[in-house]
């Protein structure tokens, strides 16, 4: 993938992009960055894949300081910077609060989206998680946690997430060094603190009326996203459920060839469907 | 009393025993030793932070961790993880 930054409204924006094609957005969650897609990518044909990464995280965690980073405002940011790049159309696909970001800037403009596709997403009042929710409670003590111990609180929740032990120690490789390197625990509270259902439900209503190619895979064994909210998306989305029975939350790391394998279908659904739009 | 209660808690550290031990050591680290009671009680706030998002470290982890972000710490860059392990090392011999 290649490391591409713009600034959009005053705000230093930056995507990892690859291919050529369908342009296929993809949003993280918390506490990941565009490297979540980073085995998933290179499984993806026929279309020009954009790792977005959410302000606030990641590399960008400093744009993050002194701006709203809730997923509703992410949703604005998102679609800012699409129409930067002069993409009209894109596929949506989002995991954790990236599939919160996804739905919110499909319902809000629905001729954005091309398709929708999500795995182990926030949605309705799925979220935030209780431990979350803990610390959002408890940030004025979480905030001051040294390095060393928060590095733990933030493996703690990697491990988790992940059914594969080794590739939970990579996520953790991965996305350490941007948290150490700007703050620590004050950077993951600043990101907690904003995380608010209300910005799922208020879309939530609408989501069936989404008029566009979708598709759901979910690591069933998920705690923190529960599969019942698979089954919902499922059905208000009209969209084909595929499950990973052993899979946990961090699908895109843990079972890339699946995730890549229901992209693709999507990217197939999205073909068929522009193609019976257009009149003979 | 008519029933048996289910848990005993005991506040051990800093009641059962005293932390004055501590002091010399830190003073012989080349640390003020007024600095303690700070130390300790953030000490304590870092182990709750870690208790509510379930998460275990050893009190030694912890203690070595804040002294090492500690401002009287910091100011002393020669005080290394070592020394301050050393420091705790004292606290657990009296547990």
């Amino acid at each position: 993938m290649e490391s591409k930054s713009a600034s959009v409204n005053g705000i230093a924006m930056r995507w990892e992009e690859h291919g050529q094609g369908v342009p296929l957005v993809l949003i993280h969650g918390i506490p990941t960055s565009p490297l979540l897609w980073d085995k998933v990518v290179p499984r993806i044909a026929g279309a020009r894949c954009l790792a977005w990464e959410m302000v606030g995280y990641g590399e960008s965690i400093p744009q993050g300081a002194s701006r709203d980073i809730s997923i509703a405002r992410q949703a604005d940011y998102l679609v800012s910077w699409l129409q930067q790049l002069g993409i009209q159309r894109a596929v949506l696909a989002g995991h954790d609060l990236g599939g919160g970001v996804a739905q919110i800037a499909a319902v809000s403009h629905p001729k954005l989206c091309s398709g929708l596709f999500l795995t182990n997403a926030i949605g309705y009042d799925s979220w935030p998680i209780p431990s979350v929710k803990t610390m959002q409670a408890l940030a004025a003590v979480m905030r001051h946690l040294p390095d060393p111990l928060f590095a733990q609180v933030l493996r703690s929740f990697l491990y988790r997430g992940h059914d594969l032990k080794e590739v939970a120690q990579e996520a953790f490789e991965k996305y350490w060094p941007n948290y150490a390197q700007h703050g620590g625990a004050t950077v993951f509270v600043r990101q907690i603190k904003v995380l608010r259902t209300a910005d799922t439900l208020a879309v939530a209503s609408r989501l069936p009326e989404l008029n566009v190619p979708a598709r759901v895979v979910w690591g069933a064994g998920d705690g923190f996203q529960k599969i019942e909210y698979g089954e919902r998306f499922s059905r208000d989305l009209r969209a084909p459920l595929r499950r990973i029975e052993r899979g946990k939350h961090f699908t895109p790391e843990d079972h890339p060839d699946v995730v890549a394998e229901e992209i693709n279908r999507l990217l197939a659904d999205v073909d068929h469907s522009a193609s019976l739009e257009q009149p003979a | 009393m008519k029933s048996r209660p289910v848990a005993v808690a005991f506040d051990v550290i800093g009641t059962i025993f005293s932390l004055e031990t501590l002091r010399d050591r830190l003073k012989s680290a080349g640390l003020p030793g007024e600095t303690l009671e700070t130390w300790f009680a953030q000490t304590l706030r870092d182990a709750f932070a870690l208790e509510v998002t379930e998460v275990y470290r050893p009190f030694r982890t912890g203690f070595v961790a804040r002294g090492r972000t500690y401002p009287p710490t910091m100011a002393q860059p020669d005080v290394t993880a070592e020394t301050l392990s050393d420091v705790v090392a004292e606290l657990i011999k009296l547990g």
